[in-house]
């Protein structure tokens, strides 16, 4: 029903992760070829090209990676980089803009009896963060400071996944012994339960991580919308402020673990049910006396 | 209709308790076992383990019990115990709806209730 939907978490050990690359931001002359560039460099550094002659629009300063590209860590276990914005492990690096629900991933023997099904695959709360990294450029006589978000960072991602019950004979009753056998439609209605986990979380990743994504997103890479500031730092805090990372990461992480912690709202709500399985006690099935037999009402 | 919940014997943190029904009218009641909910553990800062009924009979009036006065009737189960445990039971009518540990989802269905057993691992 539950198991990894605890509260506890993973510690997830924190990569620190290389700095931009300044070689890219200050020694590519904008003249060059890009195609050259990205045969050369790779795609990060056209990346770059393209977005000074976008920003600057032929101004040769060269934009300022104000932050090394941050730390890594899962929600709980707080990564951050130098804002103290909450980061997280990165993954392939193309994290996904919807909670990816990765449904059943197995069957096993029930928790009940000393098995990993009927259990989420992930922490309750927990999700992979890339946290914002910002980028600016020093204001001229004639415009401001700019602020934006670097392409590929400031990108969440939720997974969930659960492990589902094998019907029939289940083992040893963990909590006082005797056989469990636990009936095809039981296992349906426990993976049931552990689909309301899932649901519940995707709900609270759309109200808490898709707003900040969206935010991120217009104001990210090449494409991207600019914060302006009297001077670099100013526009920093005034993007900072706008996307307030910290709070929509981590109101996902509170309110899911709220939510999803054993006999949380999730789990008494469903429990209540009257389609909820139960443990109908000593049961013959198939001439075989099992001690606990697991079936719905 | 009264309900109670007893240890009938414990060895370490192993314990067999028992959910007893006692009619202590001197008139017979009915219930229908499929009602009778219990023992259900709850240990402390965990998941409640799964809520303890019987199997129906296979014909319908066979689950009514008739309780003449001052009479019993029970169920036994046992439970290893590993962190402080309450222990609760009741009976519902009619039968089904939703069942937690500690009581009905409808508190307008239930009948009676045993007061909660609390036990603590050795």
């Amino acid at each position: 029903m539950h198991a990894a939907r605890t509260s506890r978490q993973a510690a997830i050990p924190t990569t620190k992760r290389k700095e931009p690359s300044r070689l890219a931001a200050s020694h590519v002359p904008l003249t060059h070829d890009l195609l050259f560039l990205q045969r050369t460099i790779g795609n990060r550094a056209t990346s770059l090209a393209i977005q000074r002659e976008f920003e600057d629009q032929g101004e040769k300063a060269a934009p300022q990676p104000v932050l090394e590209e941050a730390a890594s860590g899962a929600v709980n276990v707080e990564g951050v980089n130098a804002f103290g914005e909450s980061d997280g492990m990165v993954g392939s690096g193309v994290a996904p803009h919807a909670m990816s629900n990765k449904g059943k991933t197995g069957s096993d023997l029930w928790e009940h009896a000393g098995g990993a099904g009927g259990v989420g695959n992930q922490s309750v709360g927990s999700a992979e963060l890339t946290a914002p990294v910002y980028e600016t450029r020093a204001a001229t006589a004639k415009k401001p400071a700019k602020a934006w978000i670097k392409s590929g960072t400031g990108k969440v991602k939720v997974v969930r996944s659960y492990t589902g019950v094998s019907s029939g004979n289940n083992g040893v009753y963990k909590h006082g012994g005797g056989t469990t056998w636990v009936t095809g439609k039981a296992s349906t209605r426990i993976d049931k339960h552990e689909k309301e986990h899932i649901k519940s979380s995707k709900a609270l990743h759309d109200a808490h991580i898709k707003p900040v994504e969206k935010r991120v997103s217009s104001y990210r890479g090449l494409t991207g919308k600019n914060k302006d500031g009297a001077d670099e730092a100013a526009a920093t805090t005034a993007l900072q402020t706008e996307i307030d990372w910290n709070t929509a990461v981590n109101d996902f992480a509170t309110n899911d673990s709220a939510q999803n912690t054993p006999m949380g709202p999730v789990d008494l709500i469903d429990q209540a049910k009257p389609d909820f399985y139960y443990n109908f006690g000593a049961k013959e099935v198939k001439k075989v006396q099992y001690d606990h037999f697991v079936d719905t009402n | 209709m009264k309900l109670a919940l007893e240890v009938v014997s414990r060895d370490g943190n192993e314990v067999v308790i028992r959910l007893v029904v006692f009619n202590d009218s001197a008139k017979p009641v009915e219930f229908d076992r499929r009602g009778l909910a219990g023992p259900n553990g709850v240990p402390e800062k965990q998941e409640a383990w799964p809520v303890s009924l019987e199997p129906a009979a296979k014909a319908k009036a066979q689950n009514a019990v008739l309780l003449s006065a001052f009479c019993l009737y029970g169920r036994e189960r046992k439970f290893t115990i590993s962190a402080p445990t309450t222990f609760h039971a009741y009976l519902v009518s009619p039968p089904g709806g939703g069942l937690l540990a500690g009581g009905p989802a409808d508190s307008k269905t239930l009948v009676a209730s045993a007061a909660p057993l609390v036990l603590s691992p050795e």
